[in-house]
């Protein structure tokens, strides 16, 4: 049964601005659930929303078998009855009291006996490798320290289900790495259910078990990770997951192939209508190099080399064209250099293509369940 | 429609509900005081009637706008005053900014020595009592023109100053700007302590000069606070009587409060008060220029913490040389003036300055009718009368600061929280305005509010709940400015935390919102509290016997030219205030300049 | 209300007017005694009072009776307001009042009925009666005054002299504009201005040419075009006329002739002149109003009884300027009697001043900016 379902929530600001619109999506139990998308997207607010820190202007929030919120029952249980816990993107510890009281505060107001509150508190910091510094001031803190604070206090109450707001954005990247592990691990032995909101793909892709993609309040398309890296649903999920981006070429249905720059992208399986217009979406990894001609293959030439160390990047312009420059990961092309002529080949899998609105039209709506995330359930898009 | 009434009530947010309270409350301690004043202004009052034929008491009448404003008369009886008035105001901003703005600058931004010293005194002038300046000066620059003994620059020099010099508009500038350059010390030091050092140093990497970077960089970028500086001191100048009074007296240039006290004092309140209602409309010009000018542009820079300061300009071989000026400067607009008076206090017969003549009988003596000035009564200090009355006062200042302090966190938080929303505006506002209104016209429209009982409100003249009203609707604009702008500073996110905690909304304040600004909330309680000790014309009308205050009581003996009584009242209470200031900066860390929403 | 009321309107107007009759005969000869007791029995009063002599009597009379007397010392402009508001409000504060801007408390609260004339026995029986209603604790001077290191005899002799260029910027005189009380002694120069106007002839031996509507304004435009020093206290313009070692000293007008109490302990050299016509300056009463709502008005009777004995009025007569209407006063040390005074000081006309003091101020505002 999912534990959290968002039914036509919409969240409307004065002047008909729209930061969430018309929101349908249902969290699995035990997920790690991303919220995606671009800053402005609505994202924040929707996780805002299922807080109870922000109060949607229409539709209905269940959390597992309680009614969260509905404005039509006219009901709106207050966060702290909602069985959550939140962790701010500043981590919005109280400057004024130390690890300790910022971690009991919520005991404290809940009542809880001295001696519990005081083993829930020790236990917690423990296990978030705090406990030394309980009697400091927030002040005095790392930020990686201040995370692991702000994570401690939400974690001491207990929540069913964790709802992070970009927690690792204030960090830099080596300590990034490791909370992001670190936080896999936490889902994986509380089994608790997180909600955990970003604009960084490349943390999504990583840790989630879901992600949410929305594109200015609008979800764009609902599924596990490498799902939608596979399927994107339209143009805008094929470009925001991946990185590089993915290279998106403007052709034209030809036989059994796409036709962009001179480059044959096989159709495949896919049916479409010959002289039909589409957009077709290669990752750098479905793009191969060669120097010798095939018959699916278009000349260009290697604008710039970029070797990360494992991996080798190249960009190259397709003849005759000031554009398309496509980006090419090809590991066996080691070998070439700036301004040498190549042949470009495009083996996508699954085949991306998308119509002149952007929709995929090859994606079966995102329902498609590959083996790579045998969990999903439903994976619903919203339009 | 159903969704309608569960939207409303689902809406119901405590700061809401704050919100709308508070909105009630200052509406009728805000607007309908104001509503009164200008209502007076189109009556005729019993002693007004014999110069407008056929009126009676109590008749409606245009009459008082026609003569002030169209009238032949209105150059001399509002036009001139008005001149003179904006001449006086604009001035001592000015003049205030340029003192305020570039102390705030060597002692935030160079290597200026003894920093802490001046920091520390730089904001006593406005502790003192503005007509301290006043009389300071004229002690020291008077000519032969006012008589008496001779100014002391006079003596020392054998020069004698031009009555420009000594007496008008131009001293008039000077004293008050030396009074409220703190507002801008402290407005501007808090906004050039807020830039972050690093805007400055790019601009230094890209070859800016140091008078570029001031020019570009800084201006622009202290721009809001100086608003808020002008915004402060012009309407404080606007209003004031004592000091443009005294000084401008001997050559006859007067201002617009010269009209509103005359006219009062002439038993013709609707002729008075329309010079309030003037001043209240000029404030509210500058109010709205501000908001125009800058509304946009004062986004709140939330203190980082983070980045070194800036290097320090170094101000080389004039480093010393500079400190030194800023001190004798301090020193002398700050112990000249206290000196004068205190050495009033210790001189058996006034004027008289020998050894000889020295005496504690004004602080310790018997009540004697043939020592010096032979009052008959006791010291100041063995005063029960006087030393009652302090009490009353010191009562009084702690009671209003404290609900200021409170009032202010939570207009502050409802302010903040509802942002961007009309009901912020007009509870903004609303909180300000009584700022721009001269307090002998608030106090006596008090007195005709409250002396009656009116529908569920009691009368509540005589009794100190008036006194303490009148004092918290003065002085809110103080605590509302602070509670804003510490709100402004904590970010919504410390109180969200707090309710996924489950905390009330009472716990959230008690524990979180109040506890984290805690030193802001006492900066803005310091403000309201200086300034009742010292309040006199706001109160004059609405003190009892039972509640006697030091300020009031001292009356008295001004009135019989008993000033080392006067003085001496004044010093006690310059002292408390010194005292409770730096006792309030080492316990609370309180800043004076957060009390001014820096 | 009121309607079904009226039904006995007529029984309620034999009931009053027999009320009134039978108050009357009782004030003509009421029980003193009976007031007194009843003093003691209320034990306190408040007095709302412009001068603060009135503390030290008041100290006094508790000593001597024990009956408490809070005294409120006000402005007066602020005391007349704040009595005017109570009694609007029906707020039952003050018992009495010593004022001394008489016209303006005549029209605000004698007239609107909130303070009544009280004249206690003491009174009745020594005060001429032109000086019982309303009941005058004293008179106060407000004089001519001159330094008497440069000047062994009177400098001027007629007001005009004030107006001419040898006086320019040397006379000093408190603002006009918040001061009632010179309001209203201008208000005389405005009746009396046929005299102002001989005065000016007697002085130049021409016609005065005016562009004020009288010579009493005419006075006022001319003083003020003459440079005039406008003071904030009377306290000030004592010490500036007076101080010893000036060349050039300044003249004090119109300020109170009790300052020269304080001529030893400052070591002054100030006279007041005895010579100016038509007036030496000018007095003006203080005047003493019983609440008509008070709480305790025994107490408030036996006060205002106590202030109209020589006792009583002790701390007003330790300075000179200051006199009382009980003729077994003696003068203070070298100063003159009141019935000198009170020939040589023109006083003013209240009712006239009530109507005429807007002219006055509007005048002065007029043409005092520079």
């Amino acid at each position: 049964m999912p534990l959290i379902r968002l039914r036509g929530v919409a969240k409307h600001f004065v002047g008909d601005v729209r930061a969430v619109d018309s929101l349908d999506l249902e969290i699995p139990d035990g997920s790690f659930t991303t919220l995606l998308g671009p800053s402005g997207c609505g994202k924040t607010t929707t996780l805002r929303m299922i807080a109870g820190l922000e109060m949607p202007t229409d539709g209905e929030i269940h959390i597992g078998d309680t009614l969260a919120f509905s404005l039509e029952r006219g009901r709106a249980l207050p966060p702290s009855k909602r069985g959550l816990g939140l962790v701010f993107q500043s981590y919005a510890l109280w400057p004024h009291l130390t690890v300790r009281q910022n971690i009991a505060f919520g005991l404290e107001v809940q009542h809880v006996g001295r001696v519990e509150l005081a083993t829930r508190v020790e236990e917690v910091a423990s296990a978030l490798q705090i406990d030394a510094l309980l009697e400091r001031f927030t002040s005095e803190l790392s930020g990686g320290q201040q995370q692991r604070v702000a994570i401690a206090r939400v974690l001491v109450m207990r929540p069913s289900v964790l709802l992070l707001d970009e927690p690792l954005s204030n960090l830099d990247a080596t300590l990034r790495m490791d909370m992001r592990a670190e936080l896999k691990r936490l889902h994986a032995e509380t089994g608790a259910t997180i909600i955990y909101v970003t604009h960084d793909q490349l943390e999504a892709l990583t840790m989630s078990t879901h992600i949410a993609l929305m594109r200015e309040g609008v979800l764009q398309q609902f599924g596990p990770p490498l799902e939608i890296y596979a399927q994107p649903a339209n143009r805008f999920a094929a470009d925001f997951l991946g990185n590089p981006r993915i290279n998106l070429l403007d052709g034209v249905v030809d036989d059994g192939a796409i036709v962009c720059s001179g480059l044959r992208v096989p159709l495949g399986p896919v049916s479409a209508a010959r002289g039909e217009a589409l957009t077709v979406g290669l990752r750098a990894e479905e793009v191969r190099l060669g120097t010798t001609a095939t018959a699916m293959a278009a000349p260009g030439r290697v604008e710039s080399v970029l070797p990360t160390g494992s991996d080798w990047y190249f960009r190259v312009r397709l003849a005759g064209e000031r554009r398309p420059i496509v980006t090419v990961r090809d590991n066996d092309a080691a070998t070439l250099r700036e301004g040498d002529d190549v042949w470009v080949e495009a083996a996508p899998s699954p085949l991306k293509a998308f119509d002149r609105e952007g929709r995929s039209v090859t994606a079966t709506g995102g329902k498609a369940a590959p083996a790579a995330a045998p969990r999903t359930t439903v994976a619903e898009v919203a339009w | 429609m159903r969704t309608a009434v569960q939207r409303f009530r689902l809406t119901l947010t405590p700061q809401r509900v704050l919100a709308v309270m508070f909105l009630i409350v200052l509406a009728y301690l805000v607007l309908v005081p104001l509503f009164v004043m200008l209502q007076e202004t189109f009556t005729v009052h019993p002693m007004e009637r014999f110069q407008i034929p056929g009126s009676m008491p109590g008749d409606l009448t245009t009459a008082h706008w026609e003569r002030t404003f169209f009238g032949p008369d209105s150059y001399a009886f509002f036009y001139r005053p008005l001149i003179n008035t904006l001449i006086v105001a604009v001035g001592l901003s000015l003049l205030a900014l340029v003192i305020g703005g570039s102390l705030a600058w060597l002692v935030v931004r160079t290597n200026l020595p003894f920093k802490g010293l001046i920091s520390n005194t730089a904001i006593i002038p406005y502790v003192m009592p503005s007509w301290t300046l006043a009389l300071a000066w004229i002690a020291l620059f008077k000519n032969q023109r006012l008589g008496g003994q001779r100014g002391i620059f006079e003596s020392l020099t054998g020069v004698a100053t031009p009555d420009w010099f000594a007496y008008g508009l131009f001293p008039i500038i000077i004293t008050l700007a030396l009074h409220y350059f703190p507002f801008g010390f402290m407005l501007i030091g808090g906004a050039i302590r807020n830039i972050d050092a690093q805007l400055e140093e790019s601009a230094e990497l890209l070859g800016a000069g140091r008078m570029t970077i001031l020019r570009r960089i800084v201006f622009p970028l202290v721009l809001p606070a100086i608003f808020s500086t002008f915004l402060l001191t012009f309407s404080r100048g606007l209003g004031t009587f004592g000091t443009p009074h005294f000084l401008g007296g001997p050559v006859r240039e007067f201002v617009l409060s010269t009209s509103l006290y005359a006219n009062l004092i002439g038993q013709r309140p609707g002729i008075g008060y329309l010079a309030a209602v003037v001043m209240i409309a000029l404030g509210v010009l500058v109010l709205y220029m501000d908001h125009r000018i800058i509304g946009a542009r004062r986004s709140f820079v939330t203190i980082s913490g983070k980045g070194a300061r800036a290097g320090a300009v170094d101000l080389g071989r004039w480093r010393l040389p500079l400190g030194i000026g800023v001190l004798v400067f301090l020193f002398s607009v700050i112990a000249v003036p206290i000196g004068a008076l205190a050495i009033d206090t210790v001189m058996l017969r006034p004027g008289q300055y020998s050894l000889e003549n020295f005496t504690l009988h004004y602080w310790i003596g018997d009540a004697a009718d043939r020592i010096g000035l032979a009052t008959g009564e006791y010291g100041i200090l063995r005063n029960s009368q006087l030393m009652g009355a302090l009490g009353n006062t010191l009562q009084l200042a702690s009671v209003v600061a404290l609900i200021c302090g409170v009032l202010g966190v939570l207009i502050g938080y409802t302010v903040v929280r509802l942002r961007g929303t009309v009901i912020a505006k007009l509870l903004d506002q609303l909180s300000f305005l009584p700022y721009l209104m001269p307090s002998i016209a608030l106090g006596s429209i008090f007195l005709a509010l409250f002396a009656v009982s009116r529908g569920p409100i009691p009368s509540l003249y005589g009794t100190f709940w008036l006194l303490m009203i009148a004092c918290v609707v003065s002085y809110l604009p103080y605590a509302v400015k602070a509670g804003i702008g510490a709100m402004m500073q904590i970010g919504p996110e410390l109180e969200e935390a707090a309710i996924m905690a489950g905390a009330s909304w009472w716990t959230r304040m008690r524990r979180i919102i109040f506890p984290v600004q805690k030193s802001s909330y006492f900066s803005g309680m310091l403000l309201p509290f200086i300034s009742v000790t010292r309040e006199l014309s706001l109160l004059i009308l609405l003190v009892t016997p039972a509640t006697q205050l030091a300020a009031t009581i001292t009356l008295r003996y001004t009135d019989r030219g008993w000033y080392p009584y006067t003085n001496g009242m004044v010093l006690l209470l310059i002292v408390i205030v010194i005292s409770a200031t730096m006792l309030s900066r080492r316990l609370m860390k309180t800043d004076l300049a957060k009390g001014l929403g820096g | 209300m009121r309607n079904r009321r009226s039904i006995h309107r007529p029984w309620l107007v034999a009931l009053a007017t027999c009320v009134a009759l039978a108050g009357g005969q009782a004030l003509a000869d009421e029980d003193w005694a009976a007031i007194e007791a009843a003093a003691l029995d209320e034990g306190n009063l408040t007095v709302y009072s412009t001068t603060s002599r009135t503390v030290t009597a008041a100290e006094a009379f508790q000593a001597m009776t024990g009956i408490q007397v809070e005294v409120v010392r006000l402005g007066e402009q602020d005391l007349i307001e704040r009595a005017y508001q109570e009694g609007r409000a029906g707020v039952r504060n003050v018992d009495m009042i010593v004022v001394e801007d008489w016209p303006a408390a005549k029209e605000l609260l004698a007239n609107t009925g909130y303070f009544v004339n009280y004249v206690p026995p003491n009174a009745a029986e020594r005060f001429e009666p032109r000086y019982q209603d309303p009941l005058v604790l004293g008179f106060i001077n407000r004089i001519f005054g001159f330094n008497t290191e440069k000047h062994d005899t009177d400098p001027f002799t007629n007001v005009w002299e004030l107006t001419m260029p040898e006086y320019s910027g040397r006379v000093m005189i408190r603002d006009v504009g918040i001061t009632g009380e010179h309001q209203n002694a201008f208000t005389e120069w405005i009746r009396r201005s046929d005299e102002i106007e001989a005065a000016y002839t007697e002085l130049t031996g021409e016609p005065l040419e005016m562009t004020e509507p009288n010579a009493g304004l005419e006075w006022i435009r001319r003083f003020l075009q003459n440079d005039p020093i406008i003071m904030t206290s009377d306290t000030r313009i004592g010490e500036a006329v007076g101080a010893r070692g000036q060349s050039d000293p300044p003249y004090g007008m119109f300020y109170v002739f009790s300052k020269h109490r304080d001529i030893p302990t400052l070591d002054l050299a100030i006279r007041e002149s005895h010579a100016m016509t038509p007036t030496l300056g000018y007095y003006f009463p203080i005047v003493l109003q019983l609440s008509a709502n008070a709480r305790n008005p025994n107490a408030a009777k036996l006060f205002m009884e106590y202030l109209t004995t020589i006792e009583g009025f002790g701390p007003w007569a330790d300075s000179p300027g200051v006199y009382t209407p009980n003729p077994d006063q003696v003068p203070f040390e070298g100063d003159m009697p009141w019935a000198w005074w009170e020939e040589r000081l023109w006083g003013y006309d209240i009712d006239f001043a009530v109507q005429h003091r807007g002219q006055v101020l509007d005048t002065w505002l007029r043409y005092a900016q520079r």
